[in-house]
């Protein structure tokens, strides 16, 4: 109950209980006058129910101490403060007189503040907010106020720790070799496993807020001598200037920052693999962590990318080199397969090889729609399909895969509904999409076969092209953050391209992406391939008399 | 203006859909898949033209291939025929009898008879380069007699007669017997000067069996007690398959029919063939047998490995001749005799005996085409290219100037591999 509770305060952290208005909480305040704020603890604690309301994970802890009986209050929400630090560290000591009278000062209404902060609490993370309001904010994050009667500024402990989930393997994004590591909910988290994978002294994270009612945390990450500034600058206009009362997840973000909100293509990658995130940071790039979602968003973004790993760094070059020619071919499957053969079989019958146009035709023979419509209707359930296995629980989903697959597959092509070489065409199409490493950009794939069936099925293959074409000009008019949508092809050198399209051994990976316009373009020295020791590898088995090694292993077999 | 380009655009798209239409969508199981033609030539009717289609029933493919039921006695393939006096007014006519529409892409075969072929194959030529849908690649065939009568022989190794035929084609080209030509090819000799075009013969003749007197007998007790076992034999005494037995035939691709523009002029036998396929070096896979130098009643034979014919035209004044010279390599192929072949003299003895026997039957092949005045080689057309002025004046009278033409024809064989049977030691065995 109370960990519902924390997960939804943590999502939800009013600015103020009044519905959100234009004008700032201070002004507001000014104006009424029960709102205004007051050094006198009792009229303060009336204002904080007043403003936090009768919500019961609010807790609130009044006691005083000193000979003086100097009033206090400790203010935090149950769920995300550490309620055992709070007792041990600030509480406890306190309240504890052998520890209060051990400074030769007395403890008295003016000198509390300053006495408490540097002497008696046993905290590290202590800051100072100078008003109610800011004190409050802090609080709905987690950490814990500490009111002291007389003093306008509060004591704000940073006691954040609610329940998190701990870094678990990235589903979305899985891979053979590689950081088993994926982001987590908890930005905290998030950037600490950042910070493990880069040290370097100039690895920034910049705090931001979005959302009016969710004031969620946007961090910015960024290498600071070697990101572009221009792009940092605009990234950071884009989110200042968002003004919407929620962001629950980087996709909000996504959408008021892209570039052409219309277009069906995704022009901000995300990840939630850490070494993903790590490696476009120090590639230049931005990436743009959101509170709560395990998803990162990196900026600036290429077409390119989403036919890129994260297992493509890891394994050797020629694989990689052969998966992202394979990904672009099987991104064109996905694309045209099924307009290419409905173009084909209803208009250019002459195009197939003749025992091909044989075998289709006899599959054709007796099937009561024409291939357009058959086309449209299989992939059609083919997305319902897909859909009903995403969103069902697991043990369902393959009660459907059953049911779709088999019964409605099978049966359909036995009643002579649909023809096999379509049900063949479809699946090809299918498992063709679930190739592309990217699922964003698998949709938007996904949504485009439609309408280019559609055309193949009215115009033949000059439909199709018509539909090539004007998906071609599309891309290569979209920019991200100043960057061509199609960089490499349209904008960057050479040695981007080869980059893009293969992937060379990491020794010969010397300059970052010229596209993206960074202050520093070299990574490493031209010569770094560790090349075989002086002399000859035969030393490292060998003594120098050419007599095998004893202790070596593979030496006594060969004797 | 950003309305008035979307309104734009979206008017561009709408006309996109409404202007190229869709009158030519064709869905694949309303087309009748023709795979082969027949043109014949009737004499003296006023629509001469028989057009015979070979079209395919894809349901009864169909059936066959998921292994349903027919065992072997359906076949896939219709016959359709019609007259007209045009080939294009036969087809109108064959579609009055079509539940489905003519579609020719897939035609990778035209068959001509040999009345067509008489009278000029320019109609069935016309045809090809018109009809937007058939191609010029497609194999034109002479077919002695008429052209519709080899459609109706069974297949023997392939699922359909086309598919046999094209089958035939195909291993045609590489033995060289035969050479058979597509449209475009024929088209183009056609239009050379200098030089005539030719067809491959197809033909449906009876199987060896039924040619030779000794197999005869064999096959008919075998053929007896096969109908013997199923039961009742056959009504009449004389043969037991009775009027089959007699039609049994089967298709084979080899001979040349030489043509003098477009008209039929003669024929050459398979190996006439082979000696005009000298003169243009394609003869790979050949095999030339030879008497033994060491044993003159056994026979060695070579296969040719490689050939190479250089043909240049000697002029003299007025006097035009031609030097044709042939390098040819090979294997030994069969040795039945214990001669040893490594010995050097026997290797040379073969090697001109072999030579003389291509010489012979180059000689023999252009004999025949000077008789018919048909130059297949090209003489002419080498002539024109090396003497463009000298043959300008003669290319009118080429045919008659090539009757005589003198022709020196030098062969060289060269034995490259001999085997290791040849080197067996006398009486070890």
């Amino acid at each position: 109950m109370t960990n519902a509770f924390s997960l939804l305060r943590k999502i939800i952290r009013p600015r103020s209980t009044r519905p959100a208005a234009p004008q700032t909480d201070n002004e507001a305040a000014a104006k009424k006058p029960e709102n205004v704020d007051s050094t006198i603890l009792k009229e303060r604690l009336a204002l904080i129910k007043n403003r936090l309301g009768e919500s019961n994970d609010v807790v609130i802890r009044e006691f005083s101490t000193g000979s003086t009986e100097v009033k206090m209050a400790v203010l935090f929400i149950d769920g995300l403060a550490n309620k055992q630090l709070i007792n041990d560290a600030i509480i406890k000591p306190l309240l504890s007189t052998t520890i209060v009278n051990h400074y030769p000062e007395k403890l008295t209404a003016k000198n509390a503040f300053d006495l408490v902060k540097n002497n008696i609490v046993f905290y590290s993370e202590i800051s100072t907010a100078p008003d109610l309001t800011q004190a409050l904010k802090m609080v709905l994050s987690g950490d814990t106020d500490l009111f002291i009667d007389g003093e306008q500024k509060v004591l704000v402990f940073g006691t954040r720790a609610w329940e998190k989930r701990t870094p678990a393997e990235p589903e979305t994004e899985a891979a053979v070799r590689g950081s088993r590591e994926g982001f987590t909910e908890t930005m905290r988290i998030n950037t600490s496993l950042l910070r493990r994978r880069i040290k370097h002294e100039n690895l920034r994270f910049e705090t931001m807020k979005a959302g009016r009612r969710t004031v969620t945390d946007v961090n910015l990450v960024y290498i600071s001598d070697i990101v572009n500034q221009r792009t940092l600058e605009e990234v950071r206009r884009r989110i200042a200037a968002i003004d919407t009362d929620a962001i629950l997840e980087s996709g909000y973000i996504e959408e008021y920052i892209e570039d052409y909100p219309f277009s069906i293509f995704p022009q901000i990658e995300h990840t939630e693999r850490v070494d993903k995130a790590a490696a476009a940071v120090i590639e230049g790039r931005i990436l743009i962590m959101t509170d709560n979602t395990p998803f990162m968003l990196i900026v600036p973004t290429t077409f390119f990318q989403y036919i890129s790993a994260a297992e493509d760094y890891y394994e050797r070059p020629y694989i990689a080199l052969f998966l992202r020619f394979l990904r672009l071919f099987v991104l064109n499957i996905a694309l045209f397969l099924p307009a290419a053969y409905v173009a084909v079989v209803t208009f250019h019958q002459e195009m197939l090889p003749t025992p091909l146009l044989l075998s289709i035709a006899a599959t054709r023979e007796g099937i009561p729609f024409p291939v357009v419509a058959e086309a449209l209707v299989m992939e059609g359930t083919f997305e319902v399909l897909r859909e009903a296995g995403v969103r069902l629980p697991k043990t369902v989903g393959q009660a459907v895969s059953i049911v779709g697959g088999l019964v409605i597959g099978d049966a359909a092509i036995r009643a002579g509904l649909v023809s096999p070489a379509m049900v063949i065409i479809v699946a090809t199409t299918a498992i063709s999409t679930f190739a592309i490493p990217a699922y964003n950009a698998a949709v938007s794939i996904r949504l485009l076969r439609f309408p280019l069936i559609f055309l193949a099925g009215i115009m033949g293959l000059y439909g199709l092209i018509c539909g090539l074409i004007l998906i071609l000009i599309h891309l290569a008019g979209l920019q991200s953050f100043g960057v061509p949508y199609l960089s490499p092809l349209v904008h960057g050198t050479f040695s981007d391209v080869v980059k893009t399209f293969t992937r060379p051994p990491w020794w010969l990976f010397v300059r970052r992406p010229h596209m993206l316009g960074l202050q520093q373009s070299r990574r490493q020295a031209t010569n770094t391939f560790s090349r075989k020791p002086e002399g000859s590898t035969r030393e490292l088995t060998h003594d120098a008399t050419g007599e095998k090694r004893q202790n070596q292993p593979g030496g006594e077999n060969d004797s | 203006m950003t309305a008035r380009r979307i309104c734009a655009v979206i008017l561009i798209i709408f006309l996109l859909l409404l202007i190229p239409g869709c009158w030519d969508q064709r869905e694949i199981e309303q087309l009748a898949i023709v795979r082969a033609i027949a043109v014949d030539y009737l004499p003296g009717r006023k629509a001469p033209y028989l057009v015979t289609m070979v079209v395919l029933r894809p349901a009864d493919l169909a059936g066959g291939e998921s292994g349903g039921g027919s065992g072997g006695g359906s076949q896939p393939l219709q016959l359709f025929s019609g007259v007209g006096a045009s080939i294009d007014l036969a087809i109108t006519q064959i579609t009055t009898a079509l539940s489905r529409r003519v579609y020719l892409s897939h035609a990778e075969l035209v068959l001509v008879g040999e009345e067509l072929a008489r009278t000029g194959i320019t109609p069935v030529l016309d045809f090809i380069i018109r009809y937007p849908e058939i191609r010029n690649s497609v194999y034109l065939m002479f077919v002695p007699g008429r052209a519709q009568q080899v459609l109706p022989v069974p297949e023997r190794l392939e699922e359909a007669v086309v598919s046999e035929m094209l089958g035939l084609l195909k291993n045609a080209e590489q033995i060289p017997f035969s050479d058979p030509q597509r449209a475009f090819e024929f088209m183009r000799v056609l239009l050379r000067y200098g030089q005539e075009p030719f067809l491959a013969i197809m033909q449906a003749t009876p199987p060896l069996e039924a040619t030779l007197p000794e197999l005869q007998q064999v096959k008919e007790s075998a053929g007896g007690r096969q109908n013997g076992g199923q039961g009742e034999g056959g009504g009449q005494g004389t043969s037991p398959g009775g009027g089959q037995q007699e039609e049994e035939k089967v298709l084979t691709v080899a001979g040349t029919a030489a043509f003098k523009n477009d008209k039929l002029v003669g024929i050459m036998d398979a190996r006439e063939t082979r000696g005009y396929l000298w003169f243009t070096g394609n003869v790979r896979n050949a095999v030339i047998a030879v008497h033994d130098p060491g044993q003159p009643e056994a026979v060695i034979s070579m296969l040719v490995t490689r050939a190479q014919t250089k043909i240049t035209p000697v002029v003299k004044g007025d006097k035009v001749s031609f030097r044709v010279e042939v390098d040819t390599e090979g294997d030994i192929s069969s040795q039945n005799t214990t001669t040893n072949l490594n010995t050097p003299e026997i290797l040379r003895k073969l090697n001109s005996a072999i030579a003389g026997a291509v010489k012979v039957e180059m000689e023999q092949a252009l004999q025949k085409m000077q008789s018919l005045e048909t130059d297949l080689v090209g003489f002419g057309a080498i002539l024109g290219r090396k003497e463009p002025k000298l043959f300008g004046k003669l290319h009118k009278k080429w045919p008659r100037f090539f009757r005589t033409l003198e022709v020196d024809i030098t062969v060289k064989a060269n034995i490259r591999r001999t085997g290791q049977q040849g080197n067996v030691p006398a009486g070890y065995h």
